[in-house]
């Protein structure tokens, strides 16, 4: 459903960057297991086969098919994938994407210093509204209620133990 | 370091302050239990770290009759869960952690940024024997016989037991060590619990078993393993097998657990502690407990745990660095 | 007729109002849990062992069946309504089950995983009463050779798991290769690719990759193409049930599932995973309508799901009678018996016979309550598709930071979970499949260490894989399941008839 019209050469540039952008790292991903064997200790023993077998053999697989991949998007282009990927860079919203992440980083983050329920009544309307949601009250209401609920529940009820933050001593 | 110097005097401080408000005008006796009590079992549920810390939960509430709380975090020799208690439990008396032999060993050769001299010991519980089996079809009837194969050909008895450089390790290296065995041919075969060593064992793949005596208890009631030896210094009542040592082989070896305050605790707050611990194991409950568990009681605290851990740690680091596993 | 009466006398000790009502309680506090995304049976059951120690054992252990299958049944709602598996046994169910929601079928979905789940449980649990000591004896003949030799086999599960293009698949896999990796390395002791992080040491849980490449990758996906697509009602359809052509297609799966899953599970190291995606990729080769298949196929949710539920009364055969915990949830049953100072093995029959019976009695029970409370529930669940996208997939964010928190209460396993999701949304913006991986997670652990066990017994001889029967059996059905999908072109060729390959390709059945 993809392929064809709209495969407009500036957006097939950027494509087949990003493209090789991913083969590149595959091809890294390989190279860092690969010097990462180094650091593994032999271990000791009677051992055939040792500790840094695995990791090579799939450091060196990693670095083959991050090659392939290189050549899927250069000498041999895969045409579909790069129609896919135009299709997707055209609709793509990075700022909503990053916002969502740093969102979720912040959360985890918080979740010691500010405590479960605090840092959980915060994060679920913010998050909320980064995808979309346009009723803050019913969200603010939502997370507080999500918060206390869940650390209530897990640390009384079920004995895990959740970070209390802020209100240790008063919950 | 200087930073972190003042990081932690300025810590302290802050909990002398602290600690000072709360402290009751009676005088300096710290009122102990005041909250619950969180204890830190740094292994997966069902282990024998996580046994010994769900054992002591009811008797240390009955005692103290404060709540009692148990969470696991495991991994890596219970080196992970010692990591997490020494940054977030600092200071806090209601922080305990099990733990013992195989964390000494583990801290050495997973080169654990943190270490047993940085929490505060509490006291010494429990000690278990190891045991060594054969599958009950297996030609060897006695310790000596598999010994003797031992020095002949080392590959080609094979150990089954549990983790890499736990207690089952150690103790096929210190057998090798006294019988004379090039560490480099010790042919180990390690899994991640005792469950599947005892399928290895069961299923004929290893020559030999070895792992805590509790783990096998049933299968050689049951006929389908042989109890060759276990590692204990005494033979145990009630075990109808000779000791390694009696067997010929002057090596014995048990597996501790011991139960760790936080760190930085002051004087007062670790005597506070040791004093329910000690109220605890005096407790008829704890000694139904032992009993059910099949554990021998190996208590000391204070001072005497203090020397005993020292003399532990240097003396598994000399076995570890003997059988290779550390540099 | 010894097993009759003894299984009598256990459901004459269970079948008591206040036990009825225990295993109600179980099943509806599981079930409760286990529908929290990211936290699977093992964790559920965790969790909700504490309440039964109120009760005497045998009322404890019913309930404790009731929160497992309940736990069970709970995990793979959320495996099928928001792509959200709780542990790496409810994967498999992720990849038709979601699809099936996502085209309006969450209904049938759920249904067929609800019923399959007790047609494998009712059916393995009658193997279990009747030949636990023969299976177990069987199972007993695995050595590690055998075990790399069945690691080799499931591996063939990826080609059903590849998409569009097999080099993308191999990527996919090897990834998950190298996740698994990363830990102590079980032979010697060694950290391995662990970057110096003691977070690391232990591996990264596989349900820590699971939530991330499906929740939160999924998650990030839906962020980054919200401008473009138009909050969609997903279309739920009035119909809960099956129609009559689903329970056609259903019911051999769940047969076909049970089969496979009841042995895996008997084996003192195979566990749950392994069958759920054999069973996966034996429905997606058998299946007459492959062009369904990545868009909802039936056949995919009721193999893996039976699979996995008869994968557990296999679990507990060496629990039983060899006091083996082969799964996580097992190593927690064992407990529970512990603390009623039961040891599970081989003298468990004889010492406490009352109690075992009670327990594979409750496991009946526990069966029938679930059909009972959940089968009126899914109209209740799928509601859940109907809540506004924003407010879903917050609600999914949190639980499943929730999950893999209480795993082992650390910061690290939250943060590597977000980094695992960030890969899951590359992954799906440049076509990787994320199955493979998974299957590269679960399966690496095992196959390295049995392949490296089995060399050390036998002294670096590598005919050890080929001399055992047991292992050569199983690379020769490994090696059919490699071939056989090319014999029809094969056979035509030799005919010299005109080829009309029915594009019998690796990875066949997805290129569309």
């Amino acid at each position: 459903m993809t392929s064809g019209n709209d495969s407009k050469p500036a957006f097939s540039t950027r494509a087949l960057f990003s493209l090789r952008a991913v083969a590149l790292t595959v091809i890294i991903l390989g190279g860092i297991i690969l010097t990462q064997v180094s650091q593994i200790g032999t271990g000791a023993g009677f051992i055939v086969v040792g500790p840094r077998v695995f990791p090579t053999a799939i450091g060196i697989g990693i670095l083959i098919l991050g090659f392939l991949f290189l050549l899927r998007t250069t000498v041999v282009l895969d045409n579909d994938l790069v129609a896919d990927v135009v299709s997707e860079n055209a609709t793509t919203d990075w700022t909503t994407t990053m916002l969502t992440l740093l969102s979720l980083v912040a959360y985890a983050s918080l979740l010691h210093p500010l405590g479960y329920a605090i840092a959980t009544a915060f994060f679920f309307p913010v998050i909320g509204r980064i995808l979309g949601s346009t009723q803050l009250r019913r969200d603010i209401i939502v997370g507080v209620a999500l918060g206390l609920v869940i650390y209530l529940a897990f640390t009384r009820v079920l004995g895990v133990r959740l970070p209390a933050g802020l209100l240790t001593g008063i919950l | 370091m200087n930073r972190k110097l003042n990081v932690f005097l300025s810590l302290a401080l802050a909990l002398a302050f602290v600690l000072a408000a709360c402290a009751p005008a009676a005088g300096s006796a710290v009122t102990y239990p005041t909250e619950t009590i969180n204890i830190m079992a740094p292994a997966s549920p069902g282990g024998g770290w996580d046994g010994t810390a769900r054992a002591m939960q009811p008797v240390i509430a009955s005692v103290t009759g404060q709540t009692v709380q148990v969470y696991n975090v495991s991994g890596a020799g219970g080196t992970v869960g010692l990591a997490q208690f020494v940054s977030e439990a600092k200071g806090n008396p209601h922080e305990l952690m099990v733990g013992g032999l195989v964390m000494v060993g583990a801290i050495q050769t997973n080169k654990s940024p943190v270490n047993l001299t940085q929490v505060t010991p509490i006291a010494l519980l429990t000690a278990e024997a190891e045991a060594i089996v054969v599958p009950a079809d297996s030609k060897y009837e006695t310790l000596q016989q598999l010994v003797d194969d031992f020095k002949a050909d080392p590959t080609a008895i094979s150990w089954g037991g549990g983790s890499a450089g736990g207690t089952d390790h150690i103790l096929v290296g210190l057998i090798a060590k006294e019988v004379g065995v090039d560490p480099d041919k010790i042919n180990y075969i390690a899994h991640s619990g005792g469950g599947e060593a005892v399928a290895a064992i069961l299923s004929g793949a290893v020559t030999a078993g070895v792992s805590g005596l509790s783990e096998f208890t049933d299968q050689v009631e049951a006929g389908t393993m042989r109890l060759l030896a276990v590692s204990s210094e005494e033979r145990l009542a009630g075990v109808d097998a000779p000791t390694i040592k009696e067997a010929g082989v002057n090596v014995a070896l048990m597996n501790w657990r011991a139960v760790f305050g936080a760190p930085d605790l002051t004087t007062e707050q670790r005597d506070a502690v040791v004093a329910v611990i000690e109220k605890m194991h005096d407790s008829p409950e704890w000694q139904q407990a032992l009993e059910t568990n099949g554990w021998s009681d190996f208590f000391k605290s204070g001072d005497e745990f203090d020397a005993f851990l020292t003399a532990e740690i240097t003396r598994i680091e000399g076995v570890l660095r003997d059988i290779g596993l550390i540099e | 007729m010894d097993v009759l009466t003894n299984l009598l006398h256990g459901f004459a000790s269970a079948l008591t109002l206040q036990y009825l009502l225990l295993a109600a309680l179980g099943v509806t506090l599981g079930t409760a849990i286990g529908v929290l995304p990211g936290i699977g049976p093992a964790l559920t059951v965790a969790l909700l062992l504490p309440l039964t120690y109120n009760f005497d054992p045998t009322g404890a252990l019913i309930m404790f069946a009731g929160i497992y299958y309940g736990g069970m049944y709970g995990g793979s709602t959320t495996s099928i309504l928001l792509n959200t598996p709780g542990e790496s046994a409810s994967v498999a169910t992720t990849f038709e089950g979601f699809a099936m929601a996502k085209s309006g079928r969450g209904g049938a979905a759920l249904a067929t995983a609800a019923i399959g789940s007790f047609v494998a449980g009712t059916i393995s649990t009658l193997l279990l009463t009747f030949v636990a000591p023969v299976i177990a004896r069987l199972a007993l003949l695995f050595q590690p050779a055998d075990y790399f030799s069945l690691t080799v086999l499931a591996f063939m599960s990826v080609t059903a798991l590849v998409g569009k293009s097999f080099l993308r698949g191999m990527v996919s896999l090897f990834i998950g290769l190298f996740i698994g990796l990363i830990g102590i390395d079980v032979l010697t002791g060694q950290p391995r690719l662990t970057f110096g992080l003691t977070e690391l040491l232990d591996g990264i849980d596989v349900v820590v990759v699971a939530v991330g490449l499906f929740a939160v990758g999924e998650a990030l996906y839906v962020a980054s193409q919200m401008r473009h697509t138009k909050e969609e009602i997903l279309p739920v359809k009035s119909r809960v049930g099956m129609t009559r052509e689903e329970w056609r297609r259903s019911w051999p799966a769940w047969l076909r599932g049970t089969l496979i899953g009841f042995p895996f599970g008997a084996l003192p190291a195979g566990g749950a995973e392994i069958p759920t995606f054999l069973s996966y990729t034996t429905e997606k080769r058998l299946s007459k309508n492959k062009a369904e298949w990545g868009h909802g196929a039936i056949e995919g949710v009721a193999g893996p799901e039976a699979a996995n539920n008869a994968a557990f009364s296999g679990v507990l055969v060496p629990l039983l009678t060899l006091g083996l915990p082969t799964s996580a949830t097992a190593a927690i049953l064992l407990v529970a018996f512990q603390i009623y100072n039961l040891q599970p093995g081989p003298l468990l029959f004889q010492k406490s016979p009352e109690l075992v019976w009670a327990l594979i009695a409750s496991l009946y029970i526990g069966n029938v309550m679930l059909l009972i409370l959940n089968l009126p529930l899914i109209r209740i669940w799928i509601k859940i598709l109907a809540i506004p996208r924003a407010v879903l997939y917050a609600g999914i964010l949190v639980f499943g930071t929730l999950g893999v928190y209480s795993i082992s209460n650390s910061f690290m396993d939250v943060m590597i979970m977000y980094a695992i999701g960030v890969l899951g949304f590359f992954m799906r913006r440049y076509g990787f499949p994320v199955g493979p991986t998974i299957l590269g997670v679960i399966l690496l652990p095992m196959a390295e260490a049995q392949f490296r066990r089995a060399l050390s017994i036998s002294q670096g001889d590598p005919s050890v894989f080929f001399t055992r029967p047991l292992s050569l059996g199983l690379l020769l059905a490994a090696t059919a399941a490699v071939i056989l999908p090319y014999i029809p072109a094969l056979i035509a060729r030799l005919r010299r008839k005109p080829v009309k390959v029915d594009r019998v390709v690796f990875g066949d059945g997805q290129e569309d």
